[in-house]
């Protein structure tokens, strides 16, 4: 009898024991999405696997005012997913070999004028490796926390005769939005600082105040559009 | 006309790699993905070859050969996707002056790679051609390992945007990413 109570108990610890392991390690099936891939977000990683085999050369956002100036929207949110980007259409073949742009999906938690609504989603076009999926990308980065600076591409025309073709995630009208080189920062728990996509926090010029974390980034540009 | 060009090209090179410095902050190699050979071998699209400056081109190219271990074979035309090197000049969005992308890996390697050249970014401000030579001599550079050297490592090509000066160090290699791609080919 002793021993039949025990073992029952025995059972019982067992499976609350590993039921607790679960809860440890994954995330609850009904918290929102971005809360349940934030524990797997790296943005070193995420900027690395979007790096692999691509480098740019690009003319650096001189100042937090440059930033403001040179740019359509800035916006402060968590990257919730990243899918397919822009392709060539038209005489495509005479701008390159591959498909370059991946779109992540910015959900906004606020930008810089306002004019873009909490919660709304921005989509923002960013250069990435050929030999990386959107799907990489999208298991590495969800949940991260980004700051974005944007141009507005949508009269962009890469060569005579090759036109842009907006991936279905994309409105067909309006603003199509490109992430500076040096103006995409994102991080999540695991980054010790904020990490850029294509640059580094390092080779921020002086007038930006090196800053290391997205609050200050984002410090240096509301103070810059007052 | 094309060879006397290059051969005065090689002569400032060789010239210019002597006054490098010595010094420098190491820097990690290889940040970016290494070529599958110590030969680069490279080919003008039909775009590349019509647009404002090919010659910027065959410049990256021969700084390439002259100042490090690797060399270069000029194959004309793009028609073979094994060819390290396709150049093209197109339009690229927002600042992006310049762009290295490896199409056709081969393990860890690159095989071939896109080089495409927004001459139109390049060509804001001032010093066009130096800075035409510093964006293209910067792309091959990322396709031999070299990535972004920030301002706290040394002084050469691999800075980001137009060149600081018409000091001939910004459309080199520092002598320190040249002792690592030539202990690599």
């Amino acid at each position: 009898m002793f021993k039949r109570y025990a073992s029952g108990v025995l059972v019982a610890a067992t499976v609350l024991a590993l039921s607790l392991t679960g809860c440890a390690s994954e995330p609850r099936a009904d918290a929102p999405a971005a809360e349940q891939q934030t524990h797997t977000a790296s943005a070193t990683e995420l900027a690395s696997m979007t790096t692999r085999g691509l480098e740019l050369d690009y003319d650096p956002l001189a100042s937090p005012k440059a930033a403001v100036t040179a740019s359509e929207l800035i916006v402060r949110g968590k990257l919730v997913d990243v899918v397919e980007g822009i392709s060539y259409g038209g005489k495509a073949a005479q701008a390159g070999r591959a498909n370059a742009y991946a779109t992540f999906v910015i959900e906004v938690d606020t930008s810089l004028d306002g004019s873009v609504a909490q919660g709304a989603k921005v989509y923002a076009q960013v250069n990435k490796s050929s030999t990386s999926s959107p799907g990489d990308l999208a298991k590495l980065g969800k949940g991260l926390d980004v700051v974005a600076v944007l141009d507005d591409i949508s009269d962009w025309t890469p060569a005579p005769g090759v036109t842009v073709v907006r991936p279905d995630v994309v409105p067909t009208t309006g603003p199509l939005y490109f992430a500076f080189p040096d103006g995409l920062w994102m991080k999540g728990r695991t980054d010790k600082a904020m990490v850029g996509t294509h640059a580094r926090a390092s080779e921020l010029s002086a007038a930006w105040g090196a800053p290391q974390t997205l609050d200050q980034y984002w410090a240096a540009l509301e103070k810059a559009d007052r | 006309m094309l060879r006397i060009r290059i051969a005065l090209v090689a002569i400032v090179a060789l010239a210019g790699s002597l006054l490098v410095p010595s010094s420098a902050m190491a820097t990690p190699y290889p940040e970016t993905m290494l070529p599958d050979s110590g030969n680069h071998d490279y080919c003008f699209t039909s775009g590349f070859s019509s647009s404002r400056d090919p010659f910027t081109g065959h410049y990256a190219m021969s700084i390439l050969d002259s100042t490090t271990d690797m060399t270069r074979t000029d194959v004309g035309a793009c028609s073979n996707n094994n060819t390290d090197i396709w150049w093209w000049a197109i339009n690229l969005p927002g600042t992006v002056r310049g762009e290295w992308q490896c199409i056709v890996t081969a393990g860890t390697r690159c095989n071939s790679a896109d080089v495409r050249i927004d001459f139109d970014q390049i060509d804001i401000g001032s010093n066009d051609i130096p800075d035409r030579d510093k964006t293209s001599v910067h792309e091959i550079g990322h396709s031999v390992g070299l990535g972004h050297h920030s301002p706290a490592a040394h002084d050469c090509a691999m800075v980001s945007g137009e060149i600081p000066s018409l000091d001939i160090k910004w459309r080199r290699y520092h002598a320190h990413d040249i002792a690592h791609i030539n202990a690599t080919f």
